[in-house]
């Protein structure tokens, strides 16, 4: 008896989930899942999603393959003009870097007087900054920034030191 | 004029066709927009290029997150685009390598152009560098 109210109750609330149309753009095309997806499910999930309709071949239009959508995004269409909500996995467009850096460390800065020094960060993580550089230490002044290697700035330090 | 970076598409003969400007780029980085990627979308078969720029002075190379974003864009859209990245007094193309199967970098520079851009001044313009003289 609980069994059955519980999944009742799964039921009611299965029916009542949002569900959207899932849209990917691959390889010139924009392809339509035949399944309908949760519209508030995370990025990840839709991903997910998104990833096994393609290698599945469940996707018109798509041809089966392995795909990597760790650089697409999601986007979420709320249902308009008689269309259904709509999900869109689709290619990210950013571009840059270091004003984007993951902050693993701050740095304290001493102010000198006519200089708007805003901030010092310093990028170690080796997913965010370039898969060949070396650690960035970002200094930003006003609108402009300028990044340098980490290990430049410790070789000045030493040589200061040893002076 | 504060200094931005800024975002150029062009067509397959070289001509602007889409000023990306948008209030919330800064110095060092453009956001991920539904608008740039619906025109890159919309005019798939006619763009050839999308071009930004690392504002201020001397050479450039692409960021991990420019080569993230060129990887996404061409698998998406199906074709390979070229990808100028410049500073206010140098450029370089970046491609896709025709070689990267065979054990080189996945990207490359690509050589001398046989096409001419008539954007560049502009760009480096809306990017800031009338405000920003050489050091």
């Amino acid at each position: 008896m609980a069994d059955d109210i519980l999944n009742a109750a799964d039921d009611i609330l299965a029916s009542d989930e949002r569900m959207a149309v899932l849209t990917v753009a691959l390889d010139g095309e924009l392809g339509e899942s035949p399944d309908t997806i949760p519209f508030d499910a995370s990025d990840e999930e839709i991903k997910r999603w998104a990833t096994e309709a393609i290698s599945g071949g469940t996707i018109p239009g798509i041809d089966a393959q392995e795909v990597d959508f760790t650089n697409y995004t999601v986007r979420r269409l709320p249902a308009k003009d008689g269309l259904p909500d709509r999900v869109f996995v689709r290619p990210k467009t950013e571009v840059g870097g270091p004003a984007h850096l993951e902050v693993k460390c701050k740095v304290p800065v001493f102010r000198e007087e006519g200089v708007d020094v805003r901030y010092i960060e310093v990028n170690t993580d080796p997913v965010r900054r370039h898969p060949d550089g070396p650690i960035q230490v970002q200094i930003v002044i006003g609108d402009q920034s300028v990044v340098v290697k980490a290990d430049s700035l410790a070789a000045a330090l030493a040589n200061a030191v040893n002076c | 004029m504060a200094v931005l970076e800024t975002i150029v598409v062009f067509d397959l003969n070289g001509k602007a066709i889409y000023w990306h400007t948008p209030n919330d780029r800064s110095a060092g980085y453009v956001p991920d927009s539904d608008d740039l990627w619906d025109f890159l979308w919309e005019n798939r078969h006619r763009v050839g290029g999308y071009a930004h720029t690392h504002p201020g002075y001397g050479g450039v190379r692409p960021s991990g997150i420019d080569l993230t974003t060129f990887d996404a864009i061409e698998k998406g859209l199906g074709k390979h685009l070229l990808w100028p990245i410049l500073s206010f007094d140098k450029m370089v193309c970046v491609v896709r390598n025709p070689l990267f199967d065979k054990g080189g970098a996945k990207w490359t520079l690509a050589g001398p152009l046989t096409v001419e851009f008539d954007w560049i001044d502009e760009l480096r313009r809306l990017s800031g560098s009338e405000d920003s003289p050489p050091p």
